[in-house]
């Protein structure tokens, strides 16, 4: 894809954000609305620089977490769809279990998670894998199963193991689907970092925002929301980068 | 099927099916696909399977192929009874089916590969007839630059390259286009008649049976059933001028006959 190209994707929501912080801004001087309910982005950006430092330390402890939750719970997640690829009757029993688990709210398992574990890193990743492992399992066990029959019949009568048929057909057949889930677990965990840190922590952007509200510092609380979404764009970026670079074949079969 | 037959053509045939019967069993329903199929494919011979659409010819490939285990009968290679067994045919399936994250050359080593043979003189072997099949230039393209000819070229070759001497071709043109097609079979008549693989090939077409193959099987609707074996009489190498030979234009028309004869008995006019 040539730079144009991207361009002309990126200048129309680019432009609504700016054009959204600019009524954002004449609003609150034309309605005078109070700083501590909702302050203006130069307010915010002014209080981001004066809090530069210490910000850039909890955004570093967040960052940790996150990433190291996202890569447990990616290798959770493809650990699980390609046991139950190969299992079906583990696939048959546990699935709907899978599905039915994400409906209970991850805010409600943590204060568990932290009785149980305590305070260290260990229920933090824990809350991270739980969000993460869903959608990358899901991507994978569809990518997976939805395997090209022809591909397959091919691969069999060749006489190819199970394990060719897996490492040489199957993974990358579905890895497209992978990385699409991929995508979807990097926004998840940025979230799930920020729920372990509300539920108990010392450091990162989860306990910052906690500490701030506490104080009714909305402004920061908008610089932290700021460095979130940041930090969710750059993971998004990432896996998108890392999937172009992984598929550089042309998918035109899906 | 006289039995005396089968035992002595053993000795010189590499293919031969044995009475292959299969049914498909979905929930209480059997739908009888293959009905006492026997036929003999001799060592370095080109025979081809004709018959209606739906009537079991690919379900007959997978068969060969240990896919699917036949109800009874059996499939002997060289006389080894093999019947179930995987990995002792190379087989063309009818979509070129090669794998979008391999270059095209990667794709026709990939039967080596998992046969487990030595990748670099694969290699070289596999890039000396992409030169053959004009494809020299795309030996490091994905697949998906190629035309629908070039993958059905690469797919073939993918086949041809395999270690197995047995080739199962099933309609290995018939998503090409007429013009594409007669310059596919032109080549493969080329190819084949220098090479004398052991090909067995399923065709809509009669004129492509005809031109390619030795012997024809003539395939019943479904259940199959084997009406007929044709041996086409003509000498190689063959040419073009063939299409115009007064034979040639007879077996046709007889064989046209008789499958419209086979149609019809599905789907009444
Ligand atoms: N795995 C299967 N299970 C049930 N029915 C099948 C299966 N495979 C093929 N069939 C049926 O068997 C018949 C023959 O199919 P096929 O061998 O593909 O025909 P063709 O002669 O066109 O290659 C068709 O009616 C098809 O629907
Ligand atoms: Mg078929």
């Amino acid at each position: 894809m040539n730079i144009r190209r991207i361009w002309s994707n990126v200048w129309p929501p680019l432009l609504a954000v700016i054009l959204f912080l600019f009524i954002w801004q004449i609003a609150t001087s034309l309605f005078q609305i109070d700083k501590w309910m909702l302050p203006s982005p130069t307010d915010i950006s002014r209080e981001a620089a004066a809090e530069g430092a210490g910000l850039w330390t909890h955004t570093q402890a967040t960052l940790k977490l996150m990433l190291l939750g996202f890569s447990i719970g990616t290798a959770v997640g493809l650990l699980v769809a390609f046991t139950l690829h190969y299992i079906p009757f583990l696939r048959k029993a546990l699935y709907p279990l899978i599905i039915l688990s994400q409906n209970v709210p991850i805010i409600a398992l943590a204060p568990l998670l932290m009785i149980w574990f305590g305070f260290g890193i260990l229920p933090k990743i824990i809350v991270i894998t739980l969000v993460c492992f869903f959608p990358i399992a899901v991507a994978a066990m569809d990518g997976l199963s939805r395997t090209d029959h022809v591909m397959l019949d091919y691969m069999r009568m060749a006489g190819a193991s199970k394990w060719d048929i897996f490492i040489k057909l199957e993974v990358p057949y579905a890895l497209p689907a992978i990385m699409s889930g991929a995508k979807i677990a990097a926004t998840y965990s940025v979230m799930g970092a920020i729920i372990a840190e509300w539920i108990g922590a010392s450091k990162g952007i989860g306990y910052y925002m906690m500490l701030q509200k506490s104080s009714f510092r909305t402004d920061r609380i908008f610089v932290a929301i700021a460095i979130i979404v940041t930090i969710s764009l750059a993971m998004f970026l990432l896996i998108s980068l890392l999937e172009k670079w992984l598929i550089r074949y042309h998918p035109s079969e899906r | 099927m006289n039995s005396n037959t089968n035992l002595q053509a053993t000795t010189s045939s590499a293919l031969e099916i044995e009475a292959a019967h299969l049914a498909f069993r979905e929930r209480r329903q059997s739908l009888p696909v293959l009905n006492q199929i026997s036929l003999t494919v001799p060592n370095g011979k080109f025979v081809s399977i004709i018959g209606p659409s739906g009537c079991g010819k690919s379900t007959l490939f997978h068969v060969i192929g240990g896919l699917v285990k036949p109800d009874s009968g059996k499939i002997l290679l060289h006389g080894k009874d093999v019947t179930g067994e995987r990995g002792h045919i190379s087989y063309v399936p009818q979509k070129p089916a090669l794998f979008p994250w391999r270059s095209t050359l990667d794709n026709i080593t990939l039967a080596r590969e998992i046969a487990g043979m030595p990748i670099k003189a694969a290699r070289e072997e596999a890039q000396a007839w992409l030169g053959r099949a004009g494809l020299a230039e795309f030996a490091q393209a994905y697949p998906h630059k190629l035309s629908g000819g070039m993958q059905q070229r690469a797919s073939f070759l993918r086949g041809l390259l395999a270690p197995q001497e047995v080739l199962l071709l099933d309609e290995p043109f018939s998503a090409l286009d007429a013009l594409t097609r007669s310059d596919m079979q032109r080549w493969l008549l080329d190819i084949w008649e220098e090479n004398q693989r052991t090909v067995l090939m399923i065709t809509h077409s009669v004129e492509e049976a005809l031109m390619l193959s030795d012997s024809i099987y003539l395939f019943s609707s479904r259940p199959a059933t084997v009406l007929h074996r044709i041996d086409v009489p003509f000498t190689r190498p063959r040419t073009e001028q063939l299409l115009d030979d007064p034979r040639f234009l007879e077996l046709k028309r007889d064989i046209t006959a008789q499958m419209r004869v086979q149609m019809h008995k599905n789907q009444p006019l």
